[in-house]
């Protein structure tokens, strides 16, 4: 059971910023094969690897009032989630990346996870606080 | 987790070398533009590199637990290398020119058929593909040094 000081938002948080690296290694690896003949973009998105967190886990349970909401039920899971590559390509080679949609994409993966960063780290701030000023 | 970034800063550093690679490859072209005599004999023949992805070398833990679980990991994460650097079969540039030392009987000069103009462009998507990759490494170090930031 997660300690109720850091709360479940904690561990939600932490869970966004797993999924972000994540998706930050896709992005790496789609970039790095930008040239090769034949290779299939790897299509697996944040959404897919924050679906894999929640999908290993078994805490901090929410109540869902939609079908379509997500289960916030996190842990650190293993590579073990879906695997879709782009099939359709543009070019004559055959290689699927769209290397400007991987630089965006990359841009939005790198600021939102600064914002999870940030936020996390006000938490933290909150924590330290409550610890400092008890201890006067 | 830092071991994500750090696997996509690989990755990054995988792509970078292989077009360090190609533009090697397209210096030694256009030096040998006009280069008639090779130690191989004939012309200098144009040579071109072949991009390979290869599964990204997973960390010693990742193995063990997919061994372990029976599970064959098939979403891998690809990284890229330089496969081979292979020989351009076109026919070479052909030039009347009897004066030149190397000039045949009907005063025709084998030039290497490198096309200035191909390998320039193929430069520029070089250099392009380059600085995508030191992009995304810098946006992963930016990630890194963000998280180690936390408890500051």
């Amino acid at each position: 059971m997660t300690m109720s000081l850091f709360g479940t938002d904690f561990d939600k948080l932490a869970a966004t910023m797993v999924a972000r690296e994540k998706s930050q290694q896709v992005h790496a690896a789609n970039i790095a094969n930008a040239d090769t003949p034949n290779y299939k973009a790897d299509a697996r998105t944040f959404a897919d690897f924050l679906a894999e967190q929640h999908a290993g886990g078994q805490q901090g349970e929410l109540a869902r009032t939609q079908p379509n909401h997500m289960s916030a039920v996190f842990s650190e899971s293993s590579d073990g989630g879906v695997y879709r590559r782009t099939i359709n390509s543009q070019r004559m080679d055959g290689n699927t990346v769209d290397l400007q949609k991987e630089m965006a994409k990359m841009g939005e993966d790198q600021l939102m996870h600064e914002l999870s960063m940030r936020l996390l780290k006000g938490r933290l701030g909150g924590l330290s606080n409550v610890i400092k000023e008890g201890s006067r | 987790m830092a071991d994500s970034l750090l696997n996509s800063m690989n990755i990054s550093s995988s792509g970078m070398s292989a077009q360090r690679t190609r533009m090697d490859i397209i210096a030694e072209n256009i030096a040998n533009a006009e280069a008639t005599r090779t130690s191989a004999g004939g012309p200098y023949r144009r040579r071109q590199v072949i991009f390979q992805a290869i599964p990204q070398q997973q960390a010693f833990s990742n193995v063990f637990s997919s061994q372990f679980s029976g599970q064959a990991s098939g979403n891998q994460l690809q990284s890229v290398e330089v496969q081979k650097v292979v020989q351009d079969p076109t026919p070479f540039r052909e030039v009347y020119d009897p004066s030149h030392p190397d000039a045949d009987s009907r005063g025709i000069v084998k030039l290497p058929n490198v096309n200035s103009v191909e390998e320039m462009v193929d430069m520029n998507s070089a250099a392009r593909s380059f600085e995508a990759n030191v992009t995304t490494m810098e946006a992963s170090k930016r990630m890194f040094l963000k998280t180690l930031e936390l408890l500051k």
